[in-house]
């Protein structure tokens, strides 16, 4: 029986290992494909990343020095460090040449020519006359000289001699470049009862001098010359020589005389004052506002400027601008010595000597100004000259220094709401950010967002207390009234998820920030240049992605 | 009488030092490897776990490539399963915050994978000589759960708080191990055993420091880094001086990474009942001379305190773009890693297997097995108790319970067909876990092919002798 089994079992044991191999290879094929079934290789769909994320996002320090070399504004540091904010414009008057103008001169004269008797044919003859004109003028002007800059003088001559000669005009006092004016009109006689010639010149450039000595005014003196050659016609003398000068379009680069009384506008020029702008709410006082009015006058004549408006404005309220110094500001000129150049009269409005504080204290938008201008006011003549560049320019300079209070001053903008990055939005499910700030300026500010809709209707608003961003540094006493050390603020701001659902469907956000000066505006503060604040923007966000 | 007492004191000793091993290894049982080898004492790859265990064989020779196959993977984290939610429509979701929840302060992942290509072993004299190829995957991880709650849960999770990220570890080896092993049968009681390997590292990242923490400060939100990182590489991607990419012949074939390494062992056989048992496994390094790449800094601190917005004033829209672009990449070079091409070496994972083992009858034994791994200065023991069972000349099963990797559910199974020349085996740790891998903590499977020629036919076991 053992034997038996011996003999039996043998080939069962060779081939049980390989039973057993089949076994593990079948067993491990089968726990591939199970496992494959079991882990859900491909019942695997990703997951949802929620992590609370918090960084630092952004932090600077924000000095005036950095705001002042970034703004738009004009500033102004006086040596102590102290800011003015400067707005300025100018207005300009007409230029000489619409104002005062030489008008068209017409000279008309006939002069009477004989030959002399005995003459052979061929021989010439002529005679001089002397022709002494008024040289008119559209406002009783007195012209000394003109330095021509264009203009047209046509000369026609008509005679009925039966020769042939010329006439020629020489006018002395009228010279380019040293050399006198002198014009010869040629006439061939070609039968008929009367020969006319006539010619055009160019007068730029000629240098007119006019006589005004002795009561007369206005002279001009010509030499007219009258030339005949004897032909074989018969000698009809006397001849007659009419002339006719006409002096077209005259302009001028420079005329000396006295142009007397003429007035002319200074168009309505408007001052924009655009640190009001966007006020809403409160009021900043400035404590010693000043407004400069500069006339620069190249006019050689004395003149006066009166403003017809000047006054400060907002929201359509207007209030006068008053002065000891008004109505009339006389306008300096400059002298014979400086043609060419101009002369600056400055006038200084302050708070001793007109209502600027007041008008300030409006906080206006803008400032607006019209005046005109009158040439020799008070008739007393003297020697006036004015080229045809000539104007008065006046620049009206409101200088606003960063002294005083401010009591909840209050500035609202509105900035559309950028929708491209909605995605990331929709990811976002809460949200807080930490505004630390160390403020070295003289202020605290209140912040509110609002967000609101595209007819700018209010869905929500972020701060739920005053929000404030920023507390005023520590003044110190007057005169410098300098902040003496920062202050450090730390603000929160939570987002829930009804504000960033709010925050997705809004399309404005309105800002509202709210300016105290230090103690609640009770304290006058200066803004010196080395003023800083320094900010630190953190946020702490939950964001939901799926991957 | 006294025979009886005596048995009965030691019984109570064992009942002792069973408890009190079973408490330690309740609270802190991280390891795992291949246990159930050890109580399958007529498999010449017992010797894999103590050089000084002898074959019972003339000599035995490996069935090439498939003499001894491990694969295993333990973690002391989260399981396969806790990683996903199943929702309604039967997908499988990340569960991050069930992750994160799941997790120790201190984790560890581990995986290996033994590709056997030869052994053979031969007895003489008193000696029992062996050799063996083998490939060899080694992969050990050690994460803190803050490093997952910081990926998972964000930095804002813990605010005012460090995230420690000084518990990270990784050390992954590709190597293949020349052993040659000589057992000694120094007298009745006591058997030696020293094996050394030669090594050749293939592909290896070390981090030989990774102590680091970030913290996120209150209010400000500055993010602060301290770091101090060595980490070493050995990988294809850094082969230099060509276009070509590293074809594997170029890759298993070439290079000298060489490394020692040694396994030491002892048996004691104190009665009939009684055999203890030591080893020390994988004392050893490899050098790597290859493919290099060193990612290091030294004690950098680095905060973040955002971006300093007045860079951007008077930038346009274009020249602001690349300015960001250039924070963003400093950004990512907060820990601020220097590259650097240097040979390093890298130590094995060392090993220590305490064993006893008890005899029940000529059929059967009772054993216990303390496995403890050292790596990354941590100790991560794990404990097998084990019941082998001879049925009859030809087969063998051994069952096991094992604590590891916090996982205290793990029943092992071992089988061996002994029908000489042919012997096949096949065992595992965790039954449970080749059928449900994604509900355990630990599984493994070790499984082969051997030619066995027995000195008298019989088969005893290495214990026995």
């Amino acid at each position: 029986m053992k034997k038996y089994l011996r003999l039996s079992m043998k080939p069962q044991l060779i081939n049980r290992p390989l039973a057993v191999l089949l076994v593990l290879l079948s067993f491990s094929v089968m726990l591939n494909s199970c496992y494959k079934e079991r882990m859900g290789i491909d019942k695997i769909a990703g997951g949802t990343w929620s992590p609370d994320l918090a960084a630092p996002i952004a932090y600077g320090d924000l000095t005036m020095a950095r705001m002042i070399r970034d703004s738009k504004k004009t500033w102004k540091e006086y040596p102590d460090g102290l800011l003015s904010l400067i707005y300025e414009e100018k207005g300009i008057s007409d230029f000489a040449d619409k104002i005062i103008t030489i008008s068209d001169q017409q000279i008309d004269t006939t002069v009477n020519f004989a030959l002399t008797p005995g003459m052979n044919v061929g021989d010439s003859t002529f005679k001089y006359f002397i022709l002494n004109s008024e040289f008119k003028s559209n406002n009783n002007e007195r012209l000394d000289s003109i330095l021509i800059k264009s203009g047209t003088l046509n000369l026609e001559v008509t005679t009925d001699m039966n020769h042939n000669g010329y006439l020629e005009v020489t006018i002395p006092s009228m010279t380019r470049y040293g050399v006198t004016f002198r014009q010869r009109l040629n006439f061939v006689y070609s039968g008929g009862a009367s020969t006319t010639v006539n010619v055009s010149v160019p007068i730029f450039d000629y240098y007119l001098t006019l006589n005004n000595s002795g009561g007369n005014h206005n002279i001009l003196k010509q030499y007219v010359k009258v030339s005949a050659t004897k032909s074989s016609n018969p000698d009809n003398s006397p001849y007659s020589f009419s002339l006719k000068q006409e002096i077209k379009d005259i302009k001028y680069h420079l005329a000396m005389g006295y142009f007397g009384m003429h007035t002319f506008n200074i168009d309505e020029t408007k001052v924009s004052v655009d640190l009001f702008d966007n006020q809403t709410a409160g009021s900043i006082y400035i404590q010693d506002p000043h407004l400069y009015v500069t006339l620069r006058n190249s006019y050689g004549l004395p003149s006066n400027l009166t403003f017809d408006q000047f006054y400060a404005e907002r929201n359509g309220v207007k209030k006068n601008i008053t002065s000891t110094l008004l109505p009339t500001l006389p306008v300096n000129f400059p002298p014979f010595s400086n043609i060419g150049g101009n002369d600056t009269t400055i006038y200084h409005f302050h708070s001793g000597n007109s209502n600027i504080v007041d008008i300030i204290e409006m906080n206006p938008t803008q400032l607006v100004f019209e005046g005109n201008v009158m040439t020799n006011p008070t008739a007393t003549v003297v020697p006036n000259f004015v080229l045809d560049t000539s104007h008065i320019q006046i620049d009206i300079l409101l200088e606003l220094p960063l002294y005083g209070r401010a009591m909840n001053f209050e500035l609202r903008d509105t900035s559309d709401i950028n929708t491209d990055n909605q995605t990331d939005i929709d990811q976002l499910k809460s949200l807080q950010l930490n505004i630390n700030t160390d403020n070295g300026f003289p202020v605290d500010v209140m912040l509110q967002l609002y967000l609101a809709d595209t007819n700018n209707v209010i869905i929500d608003s972020i701060f739920h207390d005053e929000g404030r961003i920023l507390k005023s540094g520590i003044v110190g006493p007057a005169p410098e009234y300098r902040v003496t050390s920062k202050t450090h603020n730390l603000i929160k701001i939570p987002l829930n998820s009804d504000q960033i659902e709010s925050y997705k469907k809004a399309r404005r956000l309105i800002m509202a920030t709210h300016a105290f000066s230090y103690e609640n505006g009770t304290k006058v503060v200066k803004i010196y240049s080395d003023y800083s604040v320094y900010i630190e923007v953190a946020a702490k966000a939950n964001y939901e992605t799926d991957f | 009488m006294k025979m009886t007492k005596k048995k009965n004191h030691i019984e109570q000793r064992v009942a002792l030092v069973l408890f009190v091993l079973f408490t330690v290894f309740t609270f802190k049982a991280e390891a795992q490897y291949d246990m159930m080898i050890y109580s399958l004492k007529t498999v010449p790859q017992t010797t894999l776990t103590n050089p000084a265990l002898m074959p019972d064989y003339k000599y035995h020779v490996g069935f090439p490539f498939l003499s001894s196959q491990y694969t295993g993977f333990g973690t002391s984290g989260v399981r396969y399963s806790d990683i996903f939610y199943t929702r309604a429509d039967d997908s499988l979701v990340v569960d991050i915050p069930g992750i994160v929840s799941k997790l120790k302060e201190k984790n560890n992942f581990n995986c290996r994978e033994v590709n056997q290509i030869l052994n053979i072993g031969m007895k003489w004299k008193d000696w029992y000589f062996s050799g063996s190829v083998s490939e060899i995957i080694d992969i050990n991880m050690m994460y803190s759960k803050d490093v997952v709650q910081l990926v998972g849960e964000g930095n804002g999770s813990r605010i005012g708080e460090a995230f420690d990220l000084g518990s990270t570890a990784l050390k992954a080896q590709h190597y293949r191990e020349y052993a040659l092993g000589a057992a000694y049968d120094f007298d009745d009681k006591w058997n030696f055993g020293l094996r050394a390997k030669f090594l050749f590292g293939k592909a290896a990242i070390d981090t030989k420091d990774m102590s680091g923490k970030l913290t996120t400060s209150e209010d400000y939100y500055y993010i602060t880094t301290e770091s101090n990182i060595t980490i070493n590489t050995s990988l294809p991607q850094f082969k230099k001086d060509t276009t070509e990419e590293v074809t594997l012949s170029e890759y298993l074939f070439t290079g000298w990474n060489f490394g020692m390494g040694f396994d030491a062992g002892a048996t004691y056989k104190m009665d009939d009942q009684w055999t203890f048992s030591a080893s020390v496994l994988d004392l050893g390094w490899i050098t790597y001379n290859r493919w290099l790449k060193t990612y290091s800094n030294e004690n950098v601190v680095w905060t973040y305190k955002g971006i300093d917005a007045m860079q951007f004033d008077g930038l346009d829209d274009q020249q602001s773009e690349d300015r960001l672009n250039a924070i963003k990449d400093s950004l990512i070079d907060m820990f601020q890693l220097e590259e650097s091409e240097k040979s390093f070496n890298v130590m094995l994972t060392a090993k220590i297997f305490l064993g006893a083992n008890y005899k029940l009858s000529e059929k059967e034994d009772l054993g216990v097995l303390v496995r403890t791994e050292i790596f990354n200065n941590v100790w991560r023991p794990s404990l097998t108790l084990s019941y082998f069972r001879k049925l009859n000349k030809n087969f063998s099963v051994s069952g096991s319970y094992t604590m590891a990797n916090r996982s205290y559910a793990n029943f092992g199974l071992g089988i061996v067909v002994n029908a000489a020349p042919v012997q096949i085996y096949i065992a595992t740790d965790n039954v449970i876990g080749l059928i449900v891998p994604d509900q355990v903590r630990y599984a493994n499977l070790h499984f082969g092919i051997n030619f066995i020629f027995p000195e008298d036919g019989g088969s005893k076991t290495m214990i026995d002798l």
